[in-house]
């Protein structure tokens, strides 16, 4: 029995993992052309195409597919993110301003999300590991990892103008904590929902 | 009999319900009579001749407003028409003869998704095809009801293509723009780069380029581009250009252009105003010496409440970059609340104006 459970507890904890790890690559980076580009063709990017719900929600728009991959070691990490709150040095605080110019974080909020993500992985991957089923964490942390995620899409869908207007792309890291929070919220949602099965 | 009677009494309650008394509103934080004549329908005159001594400039929180009767279509057509301003609420008219194929005139008790079913199809392509933001549709507006495809098929746009040719009526003629302009969405780059050169392209403004180059304008004289955002949901340069005469404005609205949100002009439509034509100073800012070097331009919508649509910034970037070019040196990009001597929110707090600082500041 034990070794059927471990299939969401082995999975739960990769997902934790993945989002761990994720939290240290790359959230944000200057596009490519930065500083180049005609405020023409940032016109045209914002004008072209119009949102679905799958692209607020769920998947990515074409121009942030298409630079998923790109450029995997350039970009500010969520964790460089976090430091750069204390940092005084004049390469951080422009940092600092490049995103507020996008995510208007003044008050810190923004860097104090930034850790959620990991506080709720681990706790979930915890909830999962019990080998008495706890259903009430399951819910609980499902909810909070789900409200996490539909917190992230809607900052970053709310912010997809200003982040063209600004030249800025999302890196891989972010989505990839995003994915693994949902996963898991998925995850935990099924253990509340059957906390007795044999998997 | 008692089914008779119950039967009585729910059709007399219908035929009474709906009729519109004269009703009270108690005026709350942030409305202005402007506000309140969109939101009833009724227009600023009627009212003010139902609430005699009303100071519009003046309105307190707690203040009760008499929201008289809307006039009746009848009624309105025998009524002299206010100069400039839309029909505020258009009346409910019969689908049938003023509406071309494939588009619909949307009637008292209308939802989305009633006149998807009406017309077998999906709420979501309704929304898609007219360019909708939301559910929320306003009556009298004229919504495509027949995919764009279909229409082109048939050799046009189900708007427009099949419209009597005769002469039409001011109303007829506003509901044919209105469909005009719901019919044709601002089509994205990708679509209308195909066999074009692929040099960047002025998109928005290239609807209004004669207007905006019509002008004689004194290089140098610009020293500000200000954005403001109206504060409304809706709205359009004759709108406010109503509204600001009758505020005792009389060059009329108070800025140069205006980009409507989709509501009572185009997603991302340019209009430009007399005082750009003529070369005015601004009405937008609360110093003279300022609104004589300052360029306003004003976005329909609360960006307290709403997020400027996407289109409304891309035409907001191509207009001041075109704009700059015909000015001279660059004009410093500001927003009202950066620039004005009295304090301000305009043009709220969802505008982006840090990215778009980041755009334009330090290019030439």
């Amino acid at each position: 029995m034990i070794m059927k459970k471990r299939v969401s507890v082995i999975l739960a904890w990769i997902l934790a993992g993945v989002g761990v790890l994720a939290f240290f690559l790359p959230w944000v980076r200057p596009a490519v052309q930065a500083r180049e580009t005609s405020p023409l063709e940032v016109a045209n990017q914002l004008a072209s195409g119009e949102d679905s719900f799958f692209d607020s929600w769920i998947g990515l728009r074409k121009d942030e597919w298409r630079v998923f991959w790109q450029r995997p070691t350039t970009g500010l990490s969520g964790y460089q993110i976090l430091l750069l709150g204390s940092d005084e040095g004049i390469q951080a605080k422009q940092a600092q301003e490049w995103l507020d110019a996008v995510f208007g974080d003044r008050g810190g909020l923004g860097r104090l999300a930034n850790v959620l993500p990991l506080v709720i992985l681990l706790l979930t991957a915890a909830f999962l590991s019990p080998r008495k089923p706890l259903p009430r964490l399951f819910g609980a942390g499902g909810v909070l990892l789900l409200a996490f995620y539909l917190w992230g899409r809607w900052r970053l869908d709310g912010t997809y103008t200003q982040r063209v207007l600004a030249e800025m792309e999302i890196g891989y890291g972010l989505w990839i904590t995003l994915y693994a929070t949902l996963a898991l919220a998925i995850l935990a949602g099924l253990r509340f929902l059957n906390p007795k099965g044999k998997w | 009999m008692f089914r008779l009677l119950v039967f009585l009494g729910i059709t007399l309650f219908g035929a009474v319900a709906p009729a519109w008394s004269e009703l009270s509103h108690k005026v709350e934080k942030g409305e202005t009579l402007f506000a309140l004549s969109r939101k009833y329908g009724v227009s600023l005159k009627q009212i003010q001749e139902a609430n005699p001594g009303l100071n519009p400039q003046n309105l307190k929180v707690g203040q009760t407003v008499r929201i008289p009767e809307p006039a009746s279509p009848a009624k309105q057509a025998e009524s002299p028409k206010p100069p400039g301003p839309a029909p505020v609420r258009p009346a409910a008219a019969d689908n049938a003869g003023d509406v071309p194929k494939g588009a619909y005139r949307v009637q008292a008790g209308d939802t989305l998704s009633k006149i998807a079913t009406k017309f077998g199809v999906t709420a979501s392509q309704l929304r898609v095809w007219n360019d909708l933001p939301s559910d929320r549709i306003v009556l009298g507006r004229i919504l495509r009801v027949a995919p764009p495809d279909a229409a082109s098929a048939k050799g046009g746009n189900p708007a427009v293509a099949e419209a009597d040719p005769a002469p039409v009526s001011a109303k007829q003629a506003e509901g044919d723009k209105k469909a005009a302009r719901v019919a044709e969405p601002a089509k994205p780059v990708e679509a209308r780069a195909e066999g074009q050169p692929k040099a960047p392209e002025y998109f928005f403004v290239s609807k209004v380029k004669s207007k905006i180059d019509g002008a004689r304008v004194r290089k140098g004289r610009w020293k500000y581009i200000v954005v403001h955002h109206s504060g409304t949901r809706n709205g359009n340069l004759k709108i406010f250009d109503y509204y600001h005469r009758h505020r005792g404005m009389e060059n009329g609205v108070a800025y140069h252009f205006v980009i409507g949100n989709g509501m009572d002009s185009g997603d991302g439509e340019i209009e430009v105003t007399n005082r750009w034509k003529k070369q005015l100073q601004g009405g937008h800012l609360a110093s003279e010496e300022l609104n004589e070097v300052a360029l306003g331009i004003c976005l329909v919508g609360d960006f307290n409440k709403t997020r400027p649509t996407r289109k409304q910034i891309a035409a907001l970037v191509e207009l001041i970059d075109y704009i700059s070019r015909k000015t001279g040196p660059r004009p410093k990009f500001m927003v009202h609340r950066e620039i004005n001597p009295k304090p301000t929110d305009c043009p709220g707090k969802y505008f982006p104006a840090a990215a778009m600082h980041r755009l334009f500041d330090g290019r030439n």
